[in-house]
């Protein structure tokens, strides 16, 4: 039969799913999902049925475009490669090698965000890479590491079913890791117990045994008062803490002021019903936690997770299937990107390089030493650029001007750039802004391999040929190092993964060939290890010292609260048929169609006061700036808070957002602005 | 039905190699190395046995795919894309598509909605049914009258028996293929029915009369999270949209009516705002139409808990 059947993995969020691409005459024309498949099972969300869809869009990018005026010409590869590399290496000369930024994407195979950190460090020899991980679980990254001594996902979503408790704060499943949601719904019909802690009702919340909505920001304070709850009744996992852990006392000195009436009035969740929340996870068996964006984007991201993490030590609900925590990661491959590297200070496989030895291995493996400083994030990039520090920024895939928080700002610190290149696979709105375009290879257009949010690396299998003259990622990369100076000559994606596997302990026993059969979790120390279902095993921590550690953890008041002038709290977020910001799900007919505008959910209480009726447009205004959109008026969000996405970019939260970051990760409050609404007439 | 024959393996080989010769493409399960059956090129191989599954409705899909370019602009006109009505087989198709496939026909071909592309299509299409020896998840085919063993829908339906296999032809062109092979008695298919019924118990009890629930519409419009796996996976849904193709092509897609697009009028306005309505809306078409053949595809892949499984368990007596 003419039609070939693909099987590859999903390209949405961190899940994992997998399906085959149905592919006649070199045209995707439908999906298949895998039956057989150990996470997707068959299942998948809109998206993922859908998800072939933008790569054929005729809007594709098929040849480099280089900058003349206020509009772009078509180039040759020759000519656009050259004109970066020159420029690059001058920019280089004269500034040196800190004064230029690369920023990875989490949307791209591990290869490619590989050889695209090696060329930063070993080519360029800046260390300011990141990616966007900054606005999603930077957080988690830095606190859990801390805690246990790995930021990862503690267990396998196939342990989901087995659970008794699903406790889920911070996260909207259902819309935005639908078939993790799946897998919860099997827990639910197996008898679990689900508890949903969200300032927002979301769909999770409306079917939860218990449901609590706190005041946005409030997390460190009912976390502690758990733990305050948990400690004083004597469910507290007394072998656990003694033998497995350490800082127990310095944590309880915070926790213990926290009792469930402090945290009422902090968090407004009543104390009886918090108590018995807490009560229900001591007791429960086998209690996951999972936790997304609602408590990373804060300026408290990392001490938010810790304090999950002291929760969890605290109750001894870790290295046993079917308990510990569970960040569920936002994009197809954080994970991978942040194994590979795309994170500042840290070389592939979390290595620091701030330690001589590592420094001296990857000198080994590359040729050349990559730098033992700590670059910028992509969160600091702005000011940097507006304060003369960054001179060039090359973004691989990422839409950083819809994507940070403060379009404004970040507008004008594009402008200033002496040079911006963008390599993508749609001319983004950050594209626009740019010097030089390249035209990348989409999804299904790649081999290589992503890693979904519980550590299972696994393989993405080309279907169709790119559009023109679209070049893989990692090949531009390449080309572009060679021109500079530096010699790369990877034959393709499979011989880069072979070197990751030399350069990444947590990578070193996996090879095409085994991920052939199906994914491998890490770590996968030897290619005789079956991989990693769950961390922390028996409580040995992958911390020196194999315990885990608590940390202290203080409520912090948002920096920016409600007032007179700007009465509402806003969160932001997505809605589950589009992904961020839009460049590929607003070129799916059937998921625009579902969410053709940007709507902003309020209140049905606030709606009535302000007189807005659900379809009308309202403007909404920060100190930042101000946007319209359709009012959608709805129980989803209590009086006094609305929820906004940043989908479209010409009404974007971020528009309204501000970059105050939590100072250990870096990561933008998100979570937390003041805005005023007003009906437009 | 036209008559019954006893068939060995030998004879299904020569059979479906005659159907090679007319210029049909056969194409058959097969399970791959991870354990997914997709429909493949038939090879004169190994006999099948024991379960036999396409997840994906792969006969609807050859008739009514998923999705379909149906016109380009060339100048100032707009052209028909070719509707590709190859001549296919499938052998081993699952007694419950070939009964949806009498659905999707009667839908497509009848005097209301006559789908000429749809109609190629299925003039070109041959289906040999392999009765079920193993019920698949979650279904319940036996209630719907479209399993173990199918009613409708197909050209030749084969069961395996003791001595070999006994086939029946619905069609003309089903009996003129098989009328060279052995006669069997109607008894033998009458008993190789109820031996293969014997491992399919009738779990629920449908009816067409289906009582408006509100509760239980509400109940699972709050467990449904719109990932329109039951529609996709349907192998009796028809509704469809047309869209934009290419630069400035048509398309048409199939459009699960769980979306709250699929009811959106003209300037914003919903015919069923709720996901509650929406769930009614689904289970009506289903139900008071008989447009379920109960495969329990949309309950393997609904990512929330919505579809029939729940259906029938939130119904509690398990039946409607």
């Amino acid at each position: 039969m003419d039609e070939r059947r693909v099987l590859t993995t999903c390209i949405w969020c961190g899940t994992g799913c997998s399906f085959y691409l149905r592919v006649r005459d070199g045209r995707m024309i439908g999906i298949v999902p895998s039956l057989s498949h150990r996470i997707s099972r068959g299942m998948l969300c809109a998206k993922g049925w859908k998800s072939y869809e933008f790569a054929g869009h005729h809007e594709r990018l098929k040849k480099p475009l280089i900058r003349e005026g206020n509009d772009f010409r078509e180039a040759s590869w020759d000519e656009a490669l050259d004109l970066v590399s020159g420029r690059l290496l001058e920019i280089k000369r004269r500034y040196g090698p800190e004064s230029i930024q690369v920023l990875g994407s989490a949307k791209c195979p591990n290869e490619d965000n590989y050889i695209l950190q090696r060329w930063a460090r070993a080519c360029i020899g800046t260390d300011n890479i990141d990616h966007c991980a900054r606005l999603c679980h930077a957080s988690t990254v830095a606190g859990l590491a801390r805690a246990f001594g790995s930021g990862a996902m503690t267990q396998s979503i196939s342990e989901i079913e087995n659970a008794d408790l699903i406790f889920i704060t911070g996260s909207n499943t259902a819309e935005q890791h639908p078939v993790i949601a799946a897998h919860m719904m099997r827990a639910i019909n197996r008898g679990a117990r689900l508890l949903v802690i969200d300032p927002r009702k979301t769909p999770m919340a409306r079917i939860a045994d218990i449901y609590l909505s706190q005041r946005p920001g409030t997390d460190i304070a009912w976390i502690n008062a758990f733990i305050n709850v948990i400690v004083n009744e004597g469910l507290h996992d007394k072998r656990f803490i003694e033998e497995h852990t350490e800082g127990f006392s310095e944590m309880w000195e915070k926790a213990k002021n926290y009792t469930p009436e402090v945290a009422e009035r902090i968090t407004g969740i009543p104390a009886d019903r918090l108590a018995s929340a807490a009560r229900l996870y001591a007791r429960s068996e086998r209690p996951m936690i999972f936790y997304s964006m609602g408590i990373t984007q804060h300026i408290t991201g990392t001490e938010n997770v810790m304090s999950l993490a002291n929760l969890v030590m605290v109750a001894g609900k870790i290295g046993r299937p079917s308990t510990g925590l569970c960040p569920l990661r936002g994009q197809n491959n954080v994970q991978g990107s942040c194994d590979a590297g795309v994170l500042p200070g840290t070389l592939p496989g979390y290595q620091p390089n701030s330690d001589e030895e590592i420094l001296r291995k990857f000198e080994a493996l590359w040729g050349t030493r990559p730098p033992s400083w700590k670059g910028i994030t992509s969160t600091q990039g702005p000011d940097a650029i507006l304060e003369g520090k960054i001179k060039a920024l090359y973004s691989m895939g990422e839409n950083i001007f819809s994507s940070h928080p403060d379009m404004n700002h970040m507008g004008e610190a594009l402008r200033r750039l002496e040079l911006l290149v963008v390599q993508d696979i749609f001319l983004t709105e950050t594209a626009r802004f740019a010097h030089v375009v390249f035209p990348a290879t989409a999804w299904p257009e790649k081999e290589g391999t992503f890693t979904c949010t519980d550590r299972a690396v696994q393989l993405i299998r080309k279907a169709v040929d790119p559009p023109g003259e679209a070049m893989d990622d990692w090949r531009i990369i390449q080309e572009l190092s060679n021109r500079m100076g530096y010699e790369m000559d990877f034959e393709g994606p499979e011989e880069i993964f072979s070197e990751m596997t030399k350069a990444m302990p947590i990578y070193a026993g996996m090879s095409y060939e085994r991920l052939e059969e199906g994914g491998l979790q890490w770590p996968c120390p030897s290619p005789d290890h079956p991989g990693t279902p769950y961390l922390h095993k028996d409580g040995v921590f992958r911390r020196p010292g194999g315990k885990g550690k608590f940390h202290p953890t203080e409520h912090v008041e948002p920096p920016e609260l409600p007032d007179e002038e700007y009465p509402f709290y806003l969160s932001t977020g997505r809605v589950s048929f589009h992904w961020h910001t839009r460049s590929m799900t607003g070129r799916i007919g059937l998921l625009e169609r579902e969410y053709p505008v940007s709507l902003v959910d309020i209140n049905p209480e606030d709606g009535k006061r302000l007189g807005i009726r659900s379809g009308e447009r309202v403007r909404i205004t920060s100190r930042r700036g101000s946007v319209e959109c359709v009012a959608r008026l709805t129980d989803e969000v209590p009086p006094g808070l609305i929820f906004a996405t940043f989908h479209y970019a010409e009404a974007s939260a971020n528009l309204l957002t501000m970059n105050a970051l939590d100072p250990t990760a870096l990561i933008p409050a998100l979570k937390v602005s003041a805005v005023r609404v007003e009906k437009v007439s | 039905m036209r008559g019954a024959k006893k068939l060995s393996w030998q004879d299904i080989v020569s059979a479906l190699k005659a159907l090679e010769n007319e210029g049909y493409e056969v194409l058959s399960p097969k399970k791959n190395r991870w354990g997914d059956w997709l429909p493949e090129r038939w090879i004169p191989d190994e006999a099948p046995e024991g379960f036999l599954n396409y997840y994906f409705p792969f006969l609807k899909e050859a008739v009514f795919p998923t999705e379909e370019p149906l016109f380009f602009l060339h100048g100032d006109r707009f052209l028909p894309y070719d509707p590709d009505s190859r001549k296919r087989a499938f052998f081993c198709a699952r007694p419950c598509d070939a009964t949806a496939l009498a659905y999707t026909d009667h839908f497509f071909m009848g005097r209301f909605f006559p789908d000429s592309r749809y109609r190629a299509r299925r003039r070109n299409l041959f289906v040999i049914v392999m009765a079920c020896q193993v019920p698949c998840p979650k279904s319940f085919c036996t209630a719907a009258k479209a399993g173990p063993w199918a009613r409708k829908g197909f050209d030749i339906q084969i069961y395996p028996c003791r001595e070999g296999w006994l086939a029946e032809a619905l069609t003309s062109r089903g009996a003129e293929l098989i009328s060279p092979y052995a006669d069997a008695d109607r008894d033998d298919i009458s008993r190789a029915r109820r031996e293969l019924e014997r491992g399919f118990p009738e779990e629920v009890h449908i009816s067409r009369h289906q009582v408006k629930d509100a509760e239980l519409n509400e109940w699972l419009g709050l467990r449904c999270f719109r990932c329109g796996a039951c529609v996709w996976l349907c192998p009796t849904c028809t509704c469809y949209n047309q869209s934009q193709f290419g630069k400035d092509g048509v398309k048409r897609e199939q459009d699960p009516c769980l979306f709250e697009g699929y009811h959106r009028l003209a300037g914003g306005a919903s015919l069923r705002p709720t996901q509650a309505e929406r769930m009614d809306f689904r289970y009506e078409c289903k139900f008071g139409v008989g447009a379920c053949v109960g495969c329990g595809r949309c309950s393997v892949g609904c990512i929330g808990y919505a579809a029939m499984e729940a259906y029938f368990e939130r119904k509690g007596s398990r039946t409607t």
